[in-house]
């Protein structure tokens, strides 16, 4: 009998396997398959799950920072003061210098994105027909994003 | 796991995690330390990991470019009061200055150019990645943090995010040197007045020599904490594939297949 289950990296994958150790299945009858992402699929947005995209961030920050400046300085004599000009240069550098690597990038970026979850670890666990449905709950338990049980004894 | 037995029997490596900091070698454009270096020098050696060049850049351009008077020097300039900046500028420290602005700003981009060649070679090597590490007064792991989050930290109150990032080093200058010169430039009379809606009291209070400093420390506190929690996402993933590769491949694992006659 065997569960297959996808993941995404995460402590709880560690602890599902741990859970399942725990639970009497042999760490040899447990199998990991680290997916190697595919190069050049890259996210706009980085976030914990899509990290691996080109950072977007650096120009926008650079260019925003040199801004603030400006408009602080400007600031001293222009009617709102300071602090609310150098607010405003960061934020028009910012969408600036965003807008600027976005178009520089557009290729990299708009070309397939993928929404939500992404597998990132397939799991197999050989185990008898008795344990499976524990193993599934386990999975499940610890955020597993699909679950397969195939039978083939 | 230990830092020492895992860099024992390898020249080089990426990652090195302490508790006081996780220093870790990336792939980058020289351009961006370069620009950071150019906004405020050591930065671009903070974003590096290189942090005995960045605390002394730092500490130097905040004594050299105040002895200089040079932040008054340039908003002057900025809004066309020529005779003014001259008049404020001090030239004994300003010839000082210039010597090194270049130099922290090329060594950046130098050090940048060869720790990207150390970084592909030290991959190739394949060192062993230190996934968590405790001592008598801390802990420090490896975890995936949300950039945005961190970012957001950061732009609350700067260093903060780098707290929860654990680099502790690039925090802590952050936040000593933001706390010093919010106190010294009235920054937050100026936020108050400015909420307020007196916006003719904010220039005549807020002091232009300290408060310029403040834009530059504020972005980049953003900036290095979103571009780490990003970095060690990544690395956080690498280390967990890399670990379960190494023990959960046995090679007697039996792969599920239909026996069926082909012919």
């Amino acid at each position: 009998m065997y569960v297959i289950a996808s993941f995404e990296h995460s402590f709880y994958l560690e602890m599902a396997i741990n859970e399942l150790e725990g639970n009497g299945i042999n760490k040899d009858n447990i199998f990991a398959i680290p997916l190697t992402p595919k190069v050049g699929q890259r996210q706009a947005f980085d976030t914990i799950h899509h990290s691996d995209g080109i950072s977007l961030m650096d120009g926008p920050a650079i260019i925003g920072t040199l801004l603030a400046v400006v408009g602080a300085t400007y600031g001293y004599i222009l009617r709102w003061g300071p602090v609310i000009w150098g607010l405003i240069g960061l934020a028009i550098g910012f969408i600036v210098g965003f807008a600027f690597k976005l178009l520089l990038n557009r290729g990299k970026l708009f070309r397939k994105k993928t929404k939500g979850t992404t597998t990132e670890v397939v799991l197999m666990i050989n185990c008898y027909e008795s344990q499976a449905a524990l193993v599934e709950k386990i999975l499940y338990n610890y955020y597993a994003i699909g679950v397969a049980k195939i039978n083939q004894s | 796991m230990d830092n020492r037995t895992v860099t024992k029997d390898v020249r080089r490596y990426n990652s090195y995690l302490s508790t006081v900091n996780l220093n870790y070698n990336f792939l980058s454009n020289p351009w961006i330390p370069t620009m950071w270096s150019f906004t405020f020098p050591g930065f671009g050696h903070l974003l590096l990991g290189m942090y005995l060049e960045g605390y002394l850049l730092v500490f130097w351009e905040i004594v050299v470019n105040s002895s200089a008077h040079l932040n008054e020097a340039m908003m002057y300039s900025f809004i066309g009061k020529f005779e003014l900046a001259k008049e404020v500028l001090n030239f004994k420290w300003a010839l000082l200055y210039i010597g090194v602005y270049v130099f922290a700003a090329w060594d950046s981009y130098r050090s940048s150019v060869d720790t990207n060649k150390i970084n592909i070679l030290a991959r190739n090597e394949n060192a062993m990645i230190v996934p968590f590490k405790m001592s008598a007064l801390s802990i420090a792991y490896l975890e995936q943090y949300p950039p945005r989050i961190a970012a957001a930290w950061s732009f609350f109150m700067p260093g903060v995010g780098q707290f929860l990032i654990h680099r502790l080093p690039t925090g802590f200058i952050i936040l000593f040197w933001w706390m010093l010169l919010c106190y010294l430039s009235n920054f937050p009379l100026a936020i108050f007045y400015t909420l307020t809606g007196s916006f003719e009291l904010v220039p005549s209070i807020l002091v232009p020599k300290w408060f310029l400093y403040m834009p530059s420390i504020y972005v980049y506190s953003m900036f290095d904490a979103y571009f780490f929690s990003v970095e060690f996402n990544k690395l956080f993933k690498v280390e967990q594939a890399t670990f379960l590769k190494r023990e959960y491949q046995n090679k007697n694992f039996k792969i599920p297949r239909k026996k069926r006659k082909l012919y």
